[in-house]
C-alpha cells in the first residue's frame, strides 16, 4: 500500500519536473525569440518624449522627498540613492591624444589632464553592511572645466559630472515604469514594483532579473569593479554610453589584501588600505560606446544593453587615483555635501533619454532639499 | 604475545619516524638562504680601523668554554663542509662581508662580533661573542647591502631552547659538536685540523675537553627546556637580555632556585650616542658604562667563579674571578664614543624629499620632541662632570607609554636569593655602588631585585678584574667611564631615546613588535598582529624590514606574552593607556618618517625649509 503510494508520488514529481523543464525551455526559447524580434532593427537617433512625462516627474520628486525623509538619520538627510560613500578621492582624468575626430568633443576635445573628485558608494537608500547584495556607484566630477554649462547656477559652474553604477543596464526602461516601480518601493511594496497588477502583460520579469543581477555581492574593493553610465548621452554629434573599467596595467601591481567581509565598512577599509596605507594608486580607463542606430540601440530604454560586438567601447581617457589620504572628518563631510548630476556639465555631454531627463529634475530637487535641511 | 610484538614494532617504527624527522631538520635546519649582496656599503660612521677594532676585539665571553680553533674546525652534521664558513653562519643572520678575508684580528674569517681571546694564564683561545655581534645591523635593498655599525642585529644567536625545525645558532652548534663527537671519522678529521702536529697524541685529551664543552652546551639546552625558562620564542633579532643575564648569574652560578621565567625578548638597542646618556638599558636601570658592559658579558657567557665544584666558597683572593677583559671592554667603549649615527644613503635607498621632510620636522616638533628630543644639561647638572655633552633622557612610565609591560615587569618584580654569597651590608657599603630611590639597609639578600643584585655582583667582579689586570685605582675611574659609580634605579618604564638614525634600526619598540615606522605611527588597529622576521630586505618607504613569509622566516605573533604591539599610539580619543598623541593622517606619518630619515644628519637638516609647527595639544584626558 505504502509502496504503491511512494511510487505514485515519485512518478508524479518526475512528471512535474519534466513538464516544468519543458515549459521553462519553451518559455526561454519564446522569450529569446520575442526579444530577438522586439530588440532588432533600426532605432531613432533622437529623443522621443512621451506626453505625460512632466506629470510623472513631479510625482517621482514627491516620492523621492518621501524616501529621503523615511531614511533620514537624526542629524542629516541622506541621499535618496547611494547614501553610503566608501570615500571621496582625488583623481586625475587624462584625455588620450589621437582620438577619432567624432569623439573629440567637450572635455575630451584635446589631450589634457583634468583634476577630479571621485565618489565611490553603495546603491542603497540608507547605509547598510557592505556584504549585503547591492549596486555600487561611481561618480566623477571634473573640476575647473571652462565653458557655458547646461544648468545655470553659480555652484556648479566649473564642473563636468559622470555618474555610473556597476551594472550595464538599468532595471526600468523609462519614466513611466520608473514612476510605478519607485512608488511601489517607496511604499515598501517590493513585489508590486515588478508585478503591478494581476495582468501578466504588465509583469516585468525581465526587469526583475536585471534588478536581481544588479544587487550583486560586493567586489573586493570599490576600485576593482566596472561602472557603466546605463543611460545614453551626447558626445558632440554622436550618441554614446560610457563606462569606467579598471586598468591595472597602468598602475603598479597590487592585490588588495583580503578584507574581513563581516565588517560593515570593509569596502572603505580596502580603499583606505590601498590608497592611504599601502600608498598604491588605482588606475581606470574611461571608455565610450557609440550608438549604431541601424541596430537596436535605443535611447529611450535603459534596460537594453548596446551590443558590444557591434559597437565596441573605445578608451578616451585614463583615470588615475593617486595614493592619498581621504578618510578625514573634513573630507568625508565635504564628500557628503557634493552633488553629482549628469546635467552638471557642458552641452556637448548632454544627457539624453527619459531616465536622464528625469534625473535633471529629481537630482536637483533632492539635492536642494538635502542641502537646505542639512545646513 | 603476537599483539605485544606488533605493538612493540609499532612503537619502534614511530620512534624511527620521529628520529628521521629530527635528523632531517638537523641536516636541513629551517634557515633562510644566504645571498651575497652585489655591493656592501659602509656608512661613514667611523674609520676602517675603528670598525675592525669594534668587530673583533674580544670582551671575555667563552660560550661554555668553546675554543676558537674548535669552532673554526667544526663540520656540519652530515657533510664535511665547515660549520664556521662565513656564508653558512650568515644564514643565522650573522653579518659577513663578501670580500672579507682572514686577518690577524680575525684569523678564522668569522662574522662580525665573533672574536678570539686568549686566557693569559692557560694560553687557551676561546670563541668570544663580543658586543658587535648583537649591536651591528645591516639593511638590504635591490641587491645592495648597507652596514649599520652599532645598529641592531637580526640573528638568532640567543636561543638555547631547541625547536623541532632547528633555526637557532646554539642548536646548530650543539648538533655539529654532537655529530663530531659521536662520529669517529668526523672526530678524527676534526682532531687533525685542531691538533696539527700534535695529532694523534693529544686526541684523547681533546676528546675529553671537547665532551666537557658539549655537555655544558647540551646541559644548558636541557635545563632551559625542562624548566621552561624561555616560553616566548625569540626568533631573529631578539633576546630576553635581562632575563638571560639574571638566569646565568643567579641561576647557573648561585642556585637553581633562582631560575626565573624570561618571557620578554627585546630588540638589540643601537649604540651611537649612548655614552652621552645619563641612564642606559631599555628601562634606564644602569649608569656606569663598565658595569653595564660586564653585566652584558656575563649574560653572553663570560665565566664567573664563585663556588668550588663541591659548593664550597672560593678563597677570598680568587672569588669573583671571571673571564671578562676590562682593558678590551674599555677599548670597545672608547671606540663607541666615536661612532656617528648612520646617515641615510640616498644613493642606495633613494633621495630624500626635502619639502616633505620639512613638514615632517614641524610634525616632529608637535608630536615627538617632548619625549624624544635630547635634553642637554648644563655642566653643573651633569651626573658626570667630565661628560660633554650629557643627555638626560625621559623614562616614560609603562602606564603612559602602554607598550608591552613584560620586560619592565619582570625586571621590577623578579627577586633572587643570594644569601649563599654571604654578603654583609658593611661589606657592600664599601663598594662603588649608588642606589637611587632606595637605601642599602633595605636590601634583603634573600629577596634581592635583579638590578640591585647585579650591581653588587658586577662591583665585585669589576674589582677582581681590575686587580687581576693590574690596573691602578686612578685608572679605574677613567676606565669605568667618567668616574661614575655603579648607579641603580628601578623604574617601571621605558627610556625615550633620541631618534637620530632610528630609520636604521627596525623592527621597532623595545620588543621589536612593530615592523615599520609607519605602523609605529599608526593606531594599533592598523598595526600587523602577525608578521615574519628574518629578512634583511629594507622598505625605504615605510621604513622597516619586509615582513612577507619566506623559507626560514620566523612568525612573530604579537598576541604571545612579551610580544605585545600595543602602546606608543597616535589616535584620537582619550590620551591614556598608551595613546600618546593625536591621530596622524597617513600622509603626515610619511612626512614624519621623511624627517626621521634626516634627523641628526646636519648636512641634510640644513637644507630643510622652515615650516611652522602646530602647537602640541593634550587631547581629551578622560582621567576623571
Amino acid at each position: 500500500m505504502l509502496k504503491r503510494f511512494w511510487l505514485w508520488l515519485g512518478r508524479l514529481v518526475g512528471k512535474l519536473l519534466l513538464v516544468l523543464l519543458v515549459v521553462g525551455l519553451v518559455g526561454w526559447i519564446a522569450g529569446e525569440a520575442y526579444y530577438g524580434w522586439k530588440f532588432s532593427g533600426p532605432v531613432s537617433t533622437e529623443e522621443v518624449i512621451p506626453a505625460d512625462e512632466a506629470a510623472q516627474t513631479r510625482a517621482i520628486i514627491d516620492d523621492a522627498i518621501r524616501i529621503v525623509e523615511q531614511h533620514r538619520d537624526n542629524t542629516r538627510v541622506l541621499r535618496d540613492a547611494h547614501a553610503k560613500a566608501h570615500g571621496c578621492v582625488k583623481a586625475e582624468v587624462s584625455v588620450l591624444p589621437g582620438l577619432d575626430a567624432d569623439l573629440r568633443a567637450g572635455v575630451f576635445a584635446e589631450p589634457k589632464t583634468w583634476q577630479a573628485w571621485m565618489r565611490l558608494s553603495n546603491g542603497n537608500a540608507f547605509p547598510q553592511f557592505d556584504r549585503v547584495r547591492d549596486a555600487r556607484g561611481m561618480a566623477i566630477k571634473l573640476l575647473d572645466v571652462p565653458g557655458e554649462k547646461m544648468m545655470k547656477g553659480a555652484t556648479h559652474l566649473g564642473e563636468q559630472d559622470f555618474v555610473m553604477f556597476n551594472h550595464p543596464v538599468f532595471f526600468v526602461r523609462d519614466v513611466a515604469e520608473y514612476r510605478q516601480n519607485f512608488n511601489a518601493q517607496a511604499n515598501g511594496q517590493k513585489i508590486a514594483a515588478f508585478f503591478p497588477s494581476l495582468d501578466p502583460r504588465r509583469w516585468e520579469i525581465r526587469h526583475l532579473i536585471i534588478a536581481l543581477k544588479t544587487l550583486a555581492p560586493a567586489p573586493d574593493s570599490p576600485v576593482s569593479a566596472t561602472y557603466s553610465s546605463i543611460s545614453p548621452y551626447k558626445l558632440g554629434a554622436a550618441n554614446i554610453k560610457y563606462r569606467v573599467i579598471p586598468d591595472p596595467q597602468s598602475c603598479p601591481p597590487y592585490q588588495v589584501p583580503e578584507q574581513n567581509t563581516a565588517l560593515p565598512n570593509f569596502l572603505r577599509n580596502a580603499l583606505y588600505q590601498q590608497l592611504s596605507l599601502d600608498r598604491v594608486p588605482a588606475c581606470f580607463a574611461l571608455q565610450v560606446q557609440k550608438q549604431n542606430a541601424q541596430y537596436y540601440m535605443p535611447i529611450e530604454d535603459t534596460s537594453v544593453e548596446w551590443d558590444e560586438s557591434i559597437s565596441p567601447f573605445v578608451t578616451v581617457a585614463t583615470i588615475r587615483v593617486p595614493a592619498q589620504d581621504f578618510d578625514s572628518r573634513e573630507q568625508n563631510l565635504a564628500c557628503d555635501n557634493l552633488s553629482f548630476n549628469p546635467w552638471h556639465g557642458l552641452p556637448e555631454h548632454r544627457p539624453i533619454g527619459g531616465i536622464n531627463r528625469l534625473r535633471k529634475s529629481v537630482y536637483e530637487a533632492v539635492s536642494a532639499y538635502r542641502h537646505e535641511r542639512n545646513q | 604475545m603476537r599483539v605485544l610484538r606488533r605493538v612493540l614494532w609499532l612503537v619502534l617504527l614511530l620512534l624511527l619516524a620521529g628520529l628521521a624527522v629530527v635528523l632531517y631538520y638537523v641536516a636541513n635546519p629551517n634557515l633562510p638562504t644566504y645571498q651575497a649582496p652585489s655591493q656592501l656599503h659602509y656608512l661613514q660612521q667611523w674609520s676602517d680601523q675603528q670598525r675592525q677594532t669594534y668587530y673583533y676585539t674580544p670582551q671575555g665571553t667563552t660560550v661554555k668554554g668553546l675554543r676558537y680553533e674548535w669552532f673554526t674546525a667544526l663540520e656540519l652534521p652530515f657533510s664535511s663542509d665547515r660549520f664556521a664558513r662565513p656564508e653558512y653562519l650568515a644564514r643565522f643572520g650573522f653579518l659577513v662581508d663578501p670580500q672579507q678575508q682572514a686577518t690577524p684580528l680575525n684569523p678564522g674569517n668569522l662574522p662580525v662580533g665573533m672574536a678570539r681571546h686568549e686566557d693569559e694564564r692557560t694560553g687557551k683561545q676561546y670563541l668570544d661573542i663580543s658586543c658587535a655581534a648583537c649591536h651591528t645591523g645591516e639593511l638590504r635593498y635591490k641587491g645592495q647591502a648597507v652596514r649599520i655599525d652599532g645598529g641592531a642585529a637580526l640573528h638568532s644567536l640567543a636561543s638555547t631552547v631547541p625547536t623541532l625545525r632547528g633555526g637557532g645558532f646554539g642548536q646548530a652548534l650543539g648538533m655539529s659538536m654532537a655529530f663530531t663527537y659521536y662520529n669517529p671519522l668526523k672526530f678524527n678529521r676534526f682532531a687533525k685540523a685542531v691538533l696539527g702536529e700534535g695529532y694523534p697524541e693529544g686526541k684523547d685529551q681533546l676528546r675529553r675537553e671537547f665532551k666537557a664543552v658539549l655537555d655544558r652546551l647540551l646541559g644548558t639546552a636541557w635545563n632551559d627546556t625542562h624548566r621552561g625558562l624561555y616560553p616566548t620564542e625569540e626568533g631573529f633579532g631578539r633576546t630576553d637580555a635581562f632575563g638571560r643575564i639574571a638566569n646565568s648569574v643567579y641561576g647557573d652560578v648561585i642556585s637553581p632556585d633562582n631560575y626565573r621565567i624570561a618571557d620578554a625578548p627585546v630588540s638589540y638597542p643601537h649604540l651611537w650616542d649612548i655614552w652621552k646618556f645619563d641612564w642606559v638599558q631599555w628601562n634606564g636601570s644602569a649608569m656606569q658604562p663598565m658595569a653595564r658592559n660586564l653585566g652584558e658579558a656575563l649574560g653572553v657567557g663570560a665565566s664567573l667563579h664563585l663556588f668550588k665544584p663541591d659548593g664550597g666558597q672560593v678563597a677570598e683572593a680568587d672569588r669573583y674571578a671571571s673571564s671578562v677583559r676590562v682593558r678590551d671592554l674599555y677599548t670597545l667603549e672608547e671606540t663607541l664614543k666615536h661612532l656617528a649615527p648612520p646617515a641615510w644613503p640616498e644613493a642606495v635607498f633613494g633621495k630624500i624629499d626635502l619639502a616633505r621632510a620639512s613638514q615632517g620636522r614641524a610634525l616632529f616638533a608637535e608630536n615627538c620632541a617632548y619625549c624624544h628630543a635630547p635634553n642637554v644639561v648644563p655642566a653643573d647638572q651633569r651626573m658626570a662632570p667630565g661628560r660633554d655633552p650629557e643627555w638626560h633622557l625621559r623614562i616614560v612610565p609603562i602606564e603612559v607609554i602602554g607598550t608591552d609591560t613584560t620586560t619592565a615587569d619582570n625586571i621590577a618584580d623578579h627577586r633572587f636569593d643570594i644569601s649563599k654569597l654571604g654578603w654583609t651590608h658593611e661589606q657592600l657599603a664599601k663598594l662603588d655602588v649608588r642606589l637611587f630611590g632606595a637605601t642599602l639597609e633595605q636590601v634583603d639578600f634573600k629577596n634581592i631585585s635583579s638590578a640591585k643584585g647585579l650591581a653588587y655582583i658586577t662591583a665585585f667582579v669589576e674589582d677582581q678584574a681590575y686587580k687581576r689586570a693590574g690596573i691602578s685605582d686612578e685608572e679605574r675611574g677613567r676606565m669605568n667611564g667618567f668616574g661614575l659609580p655603579i648607579g641603580v634605579q628601578e623604574k617601571r618604564g621605558y627610556k625615550a631615546r633620541p631618534l637620530d638614525g632610528i630609520w636604521a634600526t627596525p623592527p621597532f619598540l623595545h620588543n621589536g613588535s612593530v615592523p615599520t615606522l609607519f605602523q609605529l605611527l599608526s593606531p594599533v588597529s592598523e598595526r600587523a598582529s602577525q608578521f615574519h622576521v628574518g629578512s634583511f630586505e629594507y622598505d625605504p618607504k615605510f621604513v622597516g624590514f619586509q615582513t612577507r613569509e619566506f623559507p626560514g622566516s620566523f612568525l612573530l605573533d604579537t598576541r604571545v606574552r612579551g610580544n605585545g604591539n600595543s602602546g606608543h599610539e597616535f589616535r584620537d580619543g582619550c590620551r591614556k593607556d598608551g595613546v600618546i598623541g593625536r591621530a596622524l593622517q597617513p600622509d603626515e606619518r610619511l612626512a614624519l618618517i621623511e624627517y626621521l630619515k634626516v634627523l641628526g644628519n646636519a648636512e641634510l637638516e640644513g637644507r630643510l625649509s622652515p615650516v611652522e609647527a602646530r602647537p602640541w595639544t593634550p587631547g581629551p584626558d578622560c582621567s576623571n
